[in-house]
């Protein structure tokens, strides 16, 4: 009985460090809402985003294709590797501003994908993968932080150019409300 | 021709009570048969018993059951839109809850949402406690485990 118990309870264990390992390292549930695809944009060539590459930070990902949670913010990759690109709005290389989010940290707070955006300066290259044959070159022109609950219209709605905005999180973390309370936003022009 | 016009007159006809037999109406203050009436405080079923919402295999008062197949509005109808509401999104102008029948309304698509939330280190300690007790148990019950079969 007792060799039964201990069996169970290692069982048990190796159960709960594998899940805190997994969540830990790799999945983050995301909270978006289903909504109907229809409103997804469609790019000229039936293209869309595959990947995004910034060779100085070393950041080389997949793109999920995200929506809206149910606070209405953009949602998020459910990894710390990928990036989420916002499907609703604009498509990347498109007049407008094509929004792109990724995780700053994960649950040990070791740096994800974008942990090293606030690196990024202006004149750094950043690429964009669609489908097989497209590859397009933005260059860094500002970075700017807002705060966690600002108006998203300069970020999403700005429509001076082919602009590429990259979103993380940055600040000091507000234990009460499990975010930062500051959003790092790097903007990049389409180069060609 | 006038046999035309009756058959499309007729046709038409047996259309409209179609269309009518999907309305429901359910007692005031109450978007579904679900739950109870906000503002009578009735239930919405009209039965002494509430119907718990959501309903099993329901994520909201909308659509059908993926598991029974049964409509989530607790009625013999599925409704497709809520009262007051002609899509998921926003919030009703009869109960000025929100349309997608959850408790927070999902944003109309083409406006322009809220920042996203892309940090979690508020968790890093709960993470690592977790992580650490449950290897120790791991490994020292193992441990434990393989030394009892080798004296056996």
């Amino acid at each position: 009985m007792k060799k039964f118990l201990l069996k169970s309870a290692i069982i048990l264990a190796v159960c709960v460090f594998g899940f805190v390992l997994f969540r830990t390292f790799y999945y983050i549930p995301s909270d978006e809402i289903p909504l109907p695809e229809k409103n997804v944009p469609v790019s000229a060539n039936g293209e869309r985003p595959i990947s995004l590459s910034i060779p100085k930070i070393g950041v080389d990902a997949k793109i999920q294709e995200v929506g809206i949670t149910q606070k209405g913010n953009m949602a998020t990759p459910n990894n710390f590797m990928d990036v989420g690109w916002y499907k609703f709005g604009t498509m990347p290389g498109d007049m407008g501003s094509a929004v792109m989010a990724g995780h700053v940290n994960n649950e040990l707070n070791l740096p994800a994908v974008f942990g090293k955006l606030g690196e990024l300066e202006e004149g750094d290259d950043i690429y964009v993968t669609m489908g097989k044959d497209t590859k397009l070159h933005f260059k860094v022109t500002k970075s700017k932080t807002y705060d966690f609950n600002a108006s998203g219209k300069e970020v999403f709605d700005e429509n001076n150019g082919k602009l590429l905005k990259l979103i993380t999180c940055t600040g000091s973390w507000i234990e009460k409300l499990k975010t930062h309370n500051q959003r790092l936003v790097v903007s990049a022009v389409l180069i060609k | 021709m006038v046999l035309f016009l009756a058959v499309v007159l007729v046709f038409g006809f047996a259309n409209m009570k179609n269309a009518n037999a999907q309305t429901v109406s359910y007692p005031d203050g109450c978007s579904s048969a679900l739950g109870y009436s906000v503002t009578t405080g009735h239930t919405c079923n009209g039965k002494s018993t509430p119907i718990d919402a959501p309903m099993p295999g329901c994520k909201t008062a909308l659509g059908y059951s993926v598991t029974t197949g049964e409509p989530c509005s607790g009625s013999s109808v599925a409704l497709q839109y809520l009262a007051g509401c002609n899509s998921l999104y926003g919030y009703s102008t009869f109960t000025g809850r929100p349309c997608n029948g959850t408790a927070i309304a999902v944003p109309i698509p083409g406006t322009t949402p809220g920042l996203p939330r892309t940090g979690v280190e508020g968790n890093a300690l709960v993470s690592i406690l977790l992580m650490t007790i449950s290897g120790l148990v791991a490994i020292f019950g193992s441990a434990y485990l393989s030394k009892q079969s080798l004296k056996a």
